[in-house]
């Protein structure tokens, strides 16, 4: 798989995500949800899903707990100090506690969940049956693999290709430097590369 | 993708540089309807208002056990703030200082009348004696009486000088036509220890005793009940015995017609 092929289809998305807030007012024929939480949900769900969806096993749960994150933000919106933390960190704070719930729910139950199922959804973009399914062989062994990664590996490798944020904005979220989160990307991505290695020799 | 995201991949190996490539290009596509799916529960949440119920509210439906005992023990606060449930509280429990059980802390022994003279022997003839002063129950302020927590109840100044009073107020006429009787008196001591509204309980049978009761009542002097060491009003029973000159001291039990001061 070559890098352009990767890249173009993701390259084209609109991350609305890195969006800054209010950037778009809400339409004023929606007045159904309060304003500001209207364009948070608007410019953060895609985001706040791929997260979730790079973490759990199925895409079912992902939209359970994408849908349970923003219910609790709307629920504690009065709560919210926007002096203290943006509402993308605040929201992205909420996500990673409902991931960490549900994998010790998981834990609690005695399922693993690290799961080989778990696929995400393949892009449809490549050029052939063939090229396609090789693609996706590739994929489920990398996402199989850092399935074996520790907790924070996990999370920061969502936050960057599932959330698609940059070093600044993983920062706010983990409270800590944009260069730590070099590092520990580095350093995750240097331990999911021996699991891809470990795991193509299990295959065989 | 921005490019802070790739800031410092130029130093990266190969095989990381693809990885990270590889990574991107996973696509995570949501389902079409989830958006809207979700923005209509989210709708249907913010409609129905449940979000604005946070916090403690949110958890008394869960807690409710816990609520009702803080019910109850704030209904128990607050009703031991009352001083009749206070009292009845203390009765229920037998709390010794909620009865008059114990008299004999109020006034010294020789203010009262004894046993002695009841069967009319070693008594001085021609005077006119108190019983001990005793919380009165269920009248104007008694309920402070009945307090758990009361510290003192009222007693005597000086009972000598009070025994001296009653006599005093002892018509002459009376005492000289072997006319006596005991007159059961209730009176408020206030917290200055002054005796008011004095009122006639248990009668002599005599007008003019009872009103000489009521005259010696306002002249007694009292030190006032305290509770945590604060002086309170009381209602205080008591008797006042009036004893004829013309009584012969004489040995065993009185006749029933005989005059003879009786305590209550």
């Amino acid at each position: 798989m070559g890098t352009d092929s990767v890249d173009a289809p993701h390259m084209a998305r609109p991350f609305a995500a890195i969006a800054p807030l209010r950037r778009s007012p809400a339409r004023s024929s929606d007045p159904d949800l309060p304003p500001d939480f209207e364009a948070w949900f608007r410019d953060h769900r895609e985001a706040v899903y791929r997260f979730v969806r790079f973490r759990v096993a199925t895409r079912e749960i992902a939209e359970d707990i994408t849908s349970e994150v923003f219910l609790k933000a709307l629920r504690s919106l009065r709560s919210y100090d926007s002096r203290l933390s943006a509402p993308r960190t605040w929201l992205f704070r909420i996500a990673r506690n409902a991931v960490t719930d549900h994998l010790r729910a998981l834990r609690r139950h005695g399922s693993r969940q690290v799961s080989i199922e778990r696929v995400p959804d393949p892009a449809s973009q490549a050029p052939s049956q063939e090229d396609r399914m090789l693609e996706d062989e590739r994929k489920r062994l990398l996402m199989a693999s850092m399935a074996t990664l520790r907790q924070a590996d996990q999370e920061i490798l969502s936050l960057r290709y599932g959330a698609d944020l940059g070093n600044r904005e993983i920062a706010e979220s983990l409270g800590i430097t944009a260069n730590a989160v070099a590092v520990r990307i580095h350093r995750a991505l240097e331990r999911l590369r021996t699991a891809v290695a470990k795991q193509s020799n299990e295959d065989g | 993708m921005k490019d802070e995201h790739r800031t410092g991949i130029g130093s990266w190996p190969d095989d990381l540089v693809r990885l990270d490539c590889e990574l991107r290009g996973i696509v995570v596509d949501e389902r079409d309807a989830f958006g809207d799916e979700l923005r209509a529960r989210l709708i249907d949440e913010h409609r129905r208002g449940r979000w604005r119920r946070t916090g403690f509210w949110r958890a008394v439906p869960r807690r409710r056990h816990l609520v009702a005992a803080a019910a109850v023990i704030a209904l128990l606060t607050v009703s031991l703030s009352v001083p009749p449930v206070r009292a009845s509280w203390a009765r229920l429990l037998g709390f010794p200082a909620a009865g008059p059980a114990e008299p004999a802390r109020i006034a010294p022994e020789r203010t009262t009348p004894s046993s002695s003279a009841m069967d009319g022997t070693g008594q001085r003839e021609g005077t006119a004696s108190l019983t001990i002063p005793r919380p009165s129950q269920g009248v104007g302020e008694s309920p402070d009486i009945a307090q758990p927590l009361a510290a003192t109840l009222p007693s005597l100044v000086d009972p000598d000088e009070a025994q001296r009073t009653v006599a005093e107020q002892y018509p002459r006429l009376l005492q000289r036509a072997g006319i006596g009787g005991t007159v059961g008196v209730l009176v408020r001591v206030g917290p200055d220890g002054s005796p008011g509204s004095p009122r006639v309980v248990a009668s002599s049978g005599v007008g003019q005793l009872d009103t000489a009761a009521l005259r010696a009542t306002r002249g007694l002097r009292f030190a006032p009940a305290t509770r945590g060491g604060r002086p309170v009003a009381i209602w205080v029973e008591f008797s006042i015995i009036f004893r004829p000159e013309t009584e012969e001291p004489r040995p065993g039990p009185p006749p029933q017609e005989t005059p003879v001061p009786r305590s209550n």
